[in-house]
């Protein structure tokens, strides 16, 4: 049942689904070999989602390990007809890393200081990241091409809705543009990525 | 059929952005089955798979602590607890 290294680039994304959700239902039993199995599986791009929302390393291991804590607890409750595992994974590190970010500016009243200073940052990533996508699998590599397919303008609205725990407002504001401008380009991106992985999703 | 304004607040709603308000609007719009709750689980999928353009191997201790965390924690929690699930 273990996959081996890499094993991401030899599973269609049902397969790959499909695994996910058995080894949470073996981690609802107590497995913890599954459970090991489901880290190696998620960890990097959990990693980097919270790295890149916190740029703190220390708080987005603490983000990732209350993230798995959470799985492990509550995979029981895992109902795949409402998405893959995986997504929720993404979902829980996500909101706890969003929450510390905002819970800053609160306590710093100054937006500027904690959202991504680097617009641009996906591009970077996707111009520089063809080695490191490597290690990664199949899974990164379609992403990130799908995501570099974008026009510049939907990939930075995407960055700064998914990274930088920004309110739709806020977004407009950071990009100086109308609010109707920005909702448009997130829509636009976020179908066209869709469409782009709709073999692996 | 679904308009730019579902697609719109399907993406609001799939990347977490849709204000209390606009939540409660798309709730009586986007039932149970309906299209456009099966479009936002689509798009959720996608943006979860933004997650792989930031990914990076976490340190090599993290995957030891979390192992060992659940280890030494409870057993996983057999029953659902109240309240959605994400």
């Amino acid at each position: 049942m273990k996959p081996d290294e890499g094993s991401l680039t030899r599973e269609a994304a049902p397969e790959r689904d499909q695994i996910d959700a058995l080894l949470l239902t073996r981690v609802a039993d107590g497995n913890r070999e599954a459970f090991a199995e489901l880290y190696d599986r998620f960890s990097a791009p959990l990693y980097g989602a919270a790295m890149q929302i916190l740029r703190d390393a220390a708080e987005a291991q603490d983000v990732v390990q209350d993230a798995f804590l959470t799985l492990w607890e509550k995979a029981a409750t895992f109902e795949s007809s409402r998405g893959s595992a995986f997504s929720w994974a993404v979902t829980l590190v996500r909101n706890r890393a969003i929450d510390r970010v905002r819970m800053r500016r609160r306590r710093s009243e100054l937006l500027a200081d904690s959202v991504p200073e680097d617009l641009g940052y996906l591009a970077g990533r996707l111009q520089a990241g063809g080695d490191e996508s490597a290690t990664l699998g199949d899974e990164a590599r379609a992403v990130r091409a799908a995501v570099a397919a974008l026009p510049p303008e939907q990939q930075r609205a995407l960055e700064l809705a998914f990274f930088g725990g920004l309110t739709q407002e806020e977004i407009a504001r950071k990009l100086r543009e109308p609010l109707g401008t920005v909702k448009a380009r997130i829509r636009r991106g976020l179908m066209r990525l869709r469409d782009s992985l709709a073999d692996r999703l | 059929m679904i308009d730019e304004r579902g697609e719109e607040m399907a993406c609001l709603r799939a990347l977490g952005l849709l204000d209390e308000q606009s939540t409660g609007e798309f709730a009586r719009i986007a039932p149970p089955g309906s299209p456009l709750e099966n479009l936002v689980r689509d798009l959720s999928e996608a943006a979860a798979a933004l997650a792989f353009v930031a990914a990076v191997p976490p340190p090599q201790d993290l995957r030891q602590r979390v192992l060992s965390a659940a280890a030494t924690g409870s057993r996983p929690r057999q029953s659902p607890p109240d309240g959605p699930r994400r």
